[in-house]
């Protein structure tokens, strides 16, 4: 059981996605968008378990910081969850939040950072994170496309990671995509609900995160960054309104995952192999 | 992987009190060994070492601080290097620099044991340095006063934080070798 748990496919893939599968499962009857949120919750901290990733209190370094906003995200979610937001309220609001932990997260580098550097990593790190928490906030209305969305999202910001250097990173990555991969699998198969808040402002927060500590502390480049930014415009592409909702969350997965491939291709291109 | 540069100086002056000295970096050499897939050992060194130091070996004290960058990690492999920069393991960016402090020296002739702390990722335990050698005198270059020293360690990177590749890919233990040249100020 050790060795299974000590494998990295398992740790990032088959772990989270079975965990979040089961909690999506019984959590059916509270709601299935309360359901998404906590399972994808319970998967990512199933595989920040499994990797040691460690809870530390207060946190010293940023592996820590995730596991910490992990948990803050469940609160938070849930609150955004529960309460009835309008998007010209939560959009701006859940922007804030994800800017104030990307320069939480990166301050370390920040204080030691001058003139138009500190002022270049501050900008982009915090409106990454924060443009990717308001693109899934603004998708409330499109529960169904969201999963696929942030499936890649997910999957992309581990894969690019993998190639820049930190394979820790990139296991927390694949971890969300993984966990969502789990609630669109479920709702494909089902056909119910789709995501809301307690899982879109988690996802995209610590997506978004997860893309920055692999640009500021390993090798990601800018600009697969840039790319994975518009993973989330998959969801806002029209698409026809006959189509069902299965239809739409396959056709969103596929077009998301243009910009999250090239940048996931590009990273390998720049920076060699996975990890030794 | 961490590694942790110590330089203990021990000063055979004839001279009475305490004496300072810094080490040279282009002559102080941090290597370390660490298990790999329990096939075989890893090595690597590290480039950038820096410090200084104060003996007085007829009152038998001594104390040092050295600092050591942890981006100037060197495996021969850029890979390699950039994995052990990243956070899963040096977390060369937001921990810059690895530091080693000692004020305990205790001599036994020409060797000597340190004891001090060291820093790794934040985090700060209690290293023994065993030197195995030491020798002072005239530069037989440089023509000044300088001490050189052979030392080895034996840290556990899983205390510090570090357990990426835990058990099996990556050893825990890591085996430090340094040697290192210090001029006297």
């Amino acid at each position: 059981m050790e060795n299974l748990l000590s494998n990295p496919a398992v740790q990032a893939g088959f772990l989270p996605f079975g965990v979040a599968l089961l909690v999506a499962l019984a959590f059916r009857p509270v709601g299935y968008r309360l359901g998404a949120g906590l399972a994808l919750l319970a998967g990512l901290l199933a595989t920040l378990w499994a990797i040691q990733a460690g809870f530390v209190f207060p946190p010293r370094a940023s592996t820590q910081k995730l596991v910490l906003l992990t948990l803050l995200a469940l609160p938070l979610g849930l609150l955004l969850h529960l309460l009835p937001l309008k998007p010209r309220v939560s959009v701006p609001l859940v922007a804030v939040l994800g800017m104030v932990a990307a320069l939480w997260l990166v301050w370390p580098v920040l204080a030691r950072a001058e003139g138009a550097a500190l002022w270049l990593l501050a900008l982009g790190t915090a409106l990454y994170v924060g443009w990717q928490a308001a693109a899934f906030d603004g998708l409330e209305d499109k529960p169904q496309r969201v999963l696929s969305s942030a499936t890649v999202l997910g999957f992309g910001t581990g894969g690019a990671i993998l190639f820049g250097a930190s394979a820790k990173l990139a296991q927390i990555g694949l971890a969300l995509g993984a966990a969502a991969a789990a609630v669109a699998l479920l709702y494909l198969l089902l056909a119910r609900d789709g995501a809301g808040r307690l899982f879109t402002f988690p996802l995209s927060l610590l997506a978004g995160l997860v893309g920055v500590a692999g640009l500021v502390y390993a090798k990601l480049p800018w600009y697969a960054l840039a790319l994975l930014a518009a993973v989330p415009l998959a969801a806002y592409l029209p698409l026809p309104e006959p189509w069902n909702k299965r239809v739409q969350l396959v056709v969103t997965g596929l077009l998301a995952l243009l910009p999250a491939a090239a940048a996931v291709l590009l990273t390998w291109q720049a920076e060699g192999g996975v990890p030794l | 992987m961490r590694s942790v540069i110590i330089a203990a100086a021990l000063v055979l002056s004839p001279l009475a009190g305490a004496a300072d000295y810094e080490l040279d970096p282009a002559h102080s050499y941090v290597y370390f060994a660490i298990d790999h897939a329990g096939l075989a050992k890893s090595f690597g060194r590290f480039n950038d070492v820096q410090g200084t130091l104060s003996m007085d070996r007829e009152a038998g004290t001594g104390s040092l601080a050295v600092t050591i960058a942890a981006e100037s990690i060197d495996t021969n492999h850029q890979k390699r290097d950039d994995h052990t920069r990243s956070p899963d393991f040096l977390n060369a960016v937001e921990f810059p620099d690895i530091t080693y402090k000692a004020d305990k020296v205790t001599f036994n002739g020409d060797t000597a044991t340190v004891e001090g702390e060291l820093t790794v990722l934040g985090t700060t335990k209690p290293v023994t340095l065993n030197v195995s050698r030491i020798v002072c005198g005239n530069h037989v270059i440089y023509n000044y006063e300088a001490c050189g020293f052979d030392a080895t360690a034996t840290v556990k990177r899983s205390e510090f934080g570090m357990n990426y590749g835990l058990p099996q890919a990556v050893g825990d233990e890591m085996q430090l070798f340094i040697s290192a040249e210090a001029r006297k100020l």
